[in-house]
């Protein structure tokens, strides 16, 4: 079956990984079975952002057909410049999403810039996936109420409200339109639980991965296999639903 | 070899355990023996009512299955005293989720709970990983406080903490083991090169994961034989009290 995975990061310095070159990650998922990859960067979530969305641009050069590059911005240089990142990004680099990530770069959902920035993201068609799942900043509810501002723009849950916060999670996705979920962390009662109550047009395959762990792929596709018996709903969350989602974020565009 | 699950819950469907579906379960992964603790619906509230199931449970099938005491420690005293009770009756640990019977591990509260644990020997298990009420380093000061129980680090304190704060927290406290089910597979190697093998008790955490995949990720580890006999059998004969 078609594999995508939206959650894969370009290993970086941040978490003591070694840089490896993107032709053996690219390798990797091939072997993995991985068809597509939403591919952000990692060292740019804490430092020298419009730098590493170079990086993370170059790097996937010629490989399209398996990496979709999201750029990073830091809502803590404002709105404005934040901004005009993101559409440096979408324009001059082909970036087709935006990745946040609350914890790591140490901002609120609440923060001046946030809104702005992901109802621009909508207007050039860019979903922005988040982490979540992590206290103080990054809860699904944070995340659903940025999502209300910006109804344009389609929102993902990077993680399902990983393991402790799967339910809010779940009620953010049913709650908002807008409000997708990537079920990489849920241990399997809770994609049970997910399954059983979130609409399931807007759940996503992805595992955090970028070839610096082996066995990683395999095991949430064992994960999702063991709660998800349906054929039809496995096609949903394995490609389906992400091949929309960038249809979706692209026609939000058009419209304006 | 013969594998041991030191920590599933049977399901509560229609008033009844569901032994018989964790069975199958086992079967499947090949899992001889799993300690088991009564579900989230006697967790916070009907302690007693849990045990009882359980206790049953185990003595339906004393080859397959040994079991775990709930009690919410707000019980206080009476609940200190119904603990030596489930114990004296062959429970052989004690069962603890805090945010769901809505304590801190680090409160005084706890500590008559402790206490019975320490006079018989009976380890403590306790889910971690939820900010606020059940943290690794949390787990470190409690297991301080009362060094000779061994508690058991729950969930290698899925999803958050698992990377970052475990080892450290478990360096702090020698008696405390490390369950590594729902945590992926790279996290767990580097618990058993930062502590070791002795410290890395094989759980299911059934029904929250599944036997069989927590099977394959261990096995898929690349660990040796030795190792996989410790995780698997030897820590959880030794803690548990089991027949070898
Ligand atoms: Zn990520």
């Amino acid at each position: 079956m078609k594999l995508i995975d939206t959650h894969t990061h370009l290993p970086g310095t941040l978490f003591g990984e070694s840089p490896r070159p993107v032709e053996d990650i690219h390798r990797q998922f091939e072997a993995e079975g991985i068809h597509q990859a939403w591919f952000f960067t990692t060292d740019g979530l804490i430092r020298d952002t419009a730098r590493n969305n170079d990086i993370l641009a170059q790097a996937v050069r010629g490989r399209t057909d398996m990496f979709v590059p999201f750029c990073t911005v830091d809502p803590h240089t404002g709105a404005d410049a934040a901004i005009r990142e993101l559409e440096r990004c979408a324009r001059t680099l082909s970036m087709r999403g935006l990745k946040l990530h609350p914890w790591l770069q140490a901002f609120s959902l609440t923060h001046l810039s946030v809104v702005p920035i992901l109802k621009r993201a909508g207007e050039l068609g860019l979903p922005v996936l988040f982490h979540d799942g992590s206290p103080p900043y990054s809860t699904p509810l944070q995340i659903a109420w940025a999502a209300e501002q910006a109804p344009g723009t389609q929102i993902v849950l990077g993680h399902a409200g990983l393991d402790d916060l799967t339910d809010e999670a779940i009620r953010a996705c049913v709650r908002n339109p807008n409000v997708w979920m990537t079920l990489c962390g849920p241990s399997c009662g809770a994609i049970d639980e997910i399954v059983r109550r979130a609409p399931p047009e807007r759940l996503l395959f992805g595992t955090d991965g970028g070839g610096f762990f082996q066995n990683l792929t395999a095991w949430y596709v064992a994960k999702i296999r063991a709660c998800v018996s349906s054929r039809r709903l496995l096609e949903m969350i394995f490609h389906e639903n992400a091949e929309r989602l960038l249809e979706v974020a692209r026609e939000g565009a058009r419209e304006k | 070899m013969t594998l041991i699950d030191s920590c599933a819950r049977p399901r509560f469907t229609g008033d009844l355990l569901d032994t018989a579906a964790l069975l199958r379960e086992m079967d499947q992964a090949g899992i001889q023996r799993a300690v088991i603790a009564a579900p989230d619906e006697f967790v916070c509230l009907h302690n007693d009512e849990g045990n009882r199931l359980i206790l049953d449970a185990v003595r339906s099938h004393a080859d397959r299955l040994s079991g775990m005491a709930v009690v919410n420690p707000w019980h206080g005293a009476a609940g200190a005293k119904a603990l030596a009770g489930w114990l004296d009756k062959g429970l052989r640990g004690l069962f603890l989720n805090p945010v769901r019977q809505g304590f801190l591990l680090t409160e005084a509260l706890l500590d008559p709970l402790l206490e019975v644990c320490a006079a018989r020997g009976a380890p403590v298990y306790s889910t971690i990983g939820t900010p606020v009420v059940a943290m690794p380093f949390q787990l470190a000061e409690v297991a301080r406080r009362h060094p000779t129980v061994t508690f058991v680090l729950g969930n290698a304190s899925w999803t958050d903490f698992c990377g970052y704060d475990v080892v450290p927290a478990c360096r702090q406290a020698p008696n405390i083991l490390v369950d590594p089910s729902c945590a992926i597979g790279p996290s767990i190697a580097g618990f058993v090169e930062a502590l070791g093998p002795g410290r890395i008790l094989f759980c299911s955490a059934y029904p929250r994961s599944r036997h069989e995949m927590e099977v394959t990720k261990i096995r898929s580890l690349g660990l040796g034989p030795a190792e996989l006999q410790a995780i698997f059998h030897d820590n959880a004969t030794a803690l548990w009290r089991l027949p070898a």
